[in-house]
């Protein structure tokens, strides 16, 4: 087979507000989105034959991507529901690909919504494994501090190194008219907040947000058929899921990151260091610092020595998560991440822009870096 | 914000495969699957062997002595039964023969809780009729 790799690109990219939207259901959050990622790509509903969804977190429902079909008004050639919590929204651009290698659809809308905000948490509160709530080993913020705590023993990593790319985010949020939240936050603030879980403060963790945020994907063949002005072109993408139960993972502080990002680097042909912006997804603070090491950034164990002095914020030699990411931005998993890549390659990111950024990196993981997922895009 | 209230809730479902790991550990003894096929120990109780996907196991008692392979201490209580309790500790032990397990460190001076640090199993606590496995610093035994 030959190469995927700058055949298919993404046309459209569309988003409800982040942060509370009570009393309305993911279904509509989900059209809201779609709707905005059609008007986005300036396509006809029509051109759309394949619809893929990632179920809400907080409310499982069957064949939930028929439900979304239906109530945009479409009869799909191709449609799903595919699981791989936070890193499924990158997997289901994989996935619409392999479709329309096949010769199965043309151009697919790929969505998520959920409402934990207003709705259920529950999806983040449960005991793990059978007798997690035995020992009282419950919560998603606690596995992740699990982590963070074997890292800084290993490696020294520090609590102000989390607080870095705490404060990175939340700076670029404040150039962010869509970021849930705007206030910027000083390493202090981050010290002086609560923990949450030791090693984790407040300022460690996802924001929770309401919302949908949708994408829309076809060939480079097809996008020049419609007309289509700015196509973000995939590059590389890859995968890999190290295991359910944490402990059962041969080393927690290494992710699926390594693997996955070893797949898209490979695919794409580019290195590390001529990624121009990159969104790492950072439901929690060492996830990010995790992930740019097994990507390649920096050494095993160096995550938090290459965080330090601005390095990734905007003007620094490696931006990561400038619309926020989860921290700031909003918390919904994945999504917008790859809609902030799409924006910053086609330019059109105002004052949080990086300068002629053509190669991005993106990356969505789900569980307690359970699931992994990169794609690389350029233009 | 704790979501759960009712203290049936923290107890493990019991089925035939699990029954003599909780059996066991009610006698105050920790007991893990061994696979007659391959020599493998492990925990989680399966039907079979996660390496070589045998069903010829035998249940052996473990020693209890291990070391923590990281931890984490809970500022926040997810059910109402742990609220009194905060901080404690939940520590993923390395145990000698082999396999992991989640549990608790009990009675922790907090300046030596250490990734590597030797631990030995305890069997004083109790939720409803279901002992528990927890651990102590092997230092302050």
């Amino acid at each position: 087979m030959g190469s995927i790799s700058e055949k298919y690109c993404i046309i459209g990219v569309g988003h409800t507000s982040f942060g509370k939207h009570p009393g309305r259901s993911t279904i509509d959050l989900n059209v809201e989105a779609i709707r905005n990622a059609i008007e986005d790509a300036g396509i006809d509903k029509n051109d759309i034959d394949a619809v893929l969804c990632k179920y809400p977190t907080s409310k499982h429902s069957m064949m939930y991507s028929t439900m979304v079909a239906q109530a945009i008004g479409i009869v799909p050639k191709v449609t799903g529901v595919i699981d791989m919590g936070g890193s499924t929204n990158i997997n289901l651009i994989q996935y619409s690909i392999t479709a329309m290698e096949l010769g199965q659809c043309t151009t697919a809308v790929i969505s998520f919504a959920d409402n934990p905000l207003t709705g259920s948490r529950g999806a983040y509160t449960h005991p793990w494994g059978n007798d997690g709530g035995l020992y009282g080993w419950f919560g998603t913020p606690p596995a992740y501090a699990m982590i963070a705590q074997r890292h800084m023993e290993l490696y020294g990593t520090r609590c102000e190194d989390l607080a870095e790319i705490a404060v990175a985010a939340h700076k670029h949020a404040s150039l962010n008219p869509n970021a849930q939240m705007r206030k910027t936050i000083t390493i202090e603030d981050h010290q002086n907040s609560r923990y949450i879980a030791k090693p984790l403060r407040l300022y460690d963790c996802c924001l929770v947000s309401d919302g949908g945020a949708a994408v829309i994907v076809t060939s480079v063949e097809n996008a020049r058929r419609l007309g289509i002005k700015k196509p973000i072109t995939i590059l590389g993408l890859g995968q890999s899921h190290p295991s359910w139960e944490l402990h059962l993972r041969e080393e927690i502080t290494i992710s699926g990151a390594k693997q996955s990002g070893e797949m898209a680097f490979r695919m794409a042909g580019v290195t590390p260091d001529e990624i121009d912006v990159a969104q790492i997804y950072d439901c929690f603070t060492i996830v990010v610092l995790i992930t740019i090491e097994d990507y390649g950034f920096c050494k095993k164990g160096e995550g938090g020595e290459f965080v330090r002095n601005g390095r990734i914020q905007l003007g620094g030699e490696l931006p990561i998560n400038t619309s926020g990411g989860l921290l700031s931005e909003t918390g919904m998993p994945g999504m917008q991440l790859i809609i902030e890549a799409v924006r910053q390659l086609r330019g059109e990111c105002g004052e949080r822009q990086v300068p002629d950024a053509k190669l991005a990196l993106v990356s969505n993981q789900g569980g307690i870096m359970t699931t992994h997922s990169t794609m690389i895009l350029g233009r | 914000m704790s979501t759960q209230g009712n203290i049936h809730n923290l107890l493990p479902e019991i089925n035939e495969v699990n029954k003599p790991f909780y059996d066991n550990l009610n006698q105050g003894k920790l007991s893990g699957l061994h696979c007659k096929r391959c020599g493998n120990t492990f925990l989680p109780p399966s039907v079979y062997c996660p390496r070589c996907l045998s069903d010829q196991l035998e249940w052996v008692l473990l020693s209890g002595e291990g070391e923590i392979y990281s931890w984490v201490e809970y500022h926040y209580a997810y059910h109402e039964y742990f609220k009194d309790k905060l901080p404690y500790v939940v520590a993923i032990v390395q145990l000698k023969e082999g396999p992991r397990i989640v549990s608790n460190i009990v009675d922790y001076d907090l300046e030596k809780l250490k990734v590597g640090a030797p631990v030995k199993a305890v069997f004083q606590n109790s939720i409803v009729n279901q002992r528990l496995v927890q651990f102590k610093l092997t230092n302050s035994i």
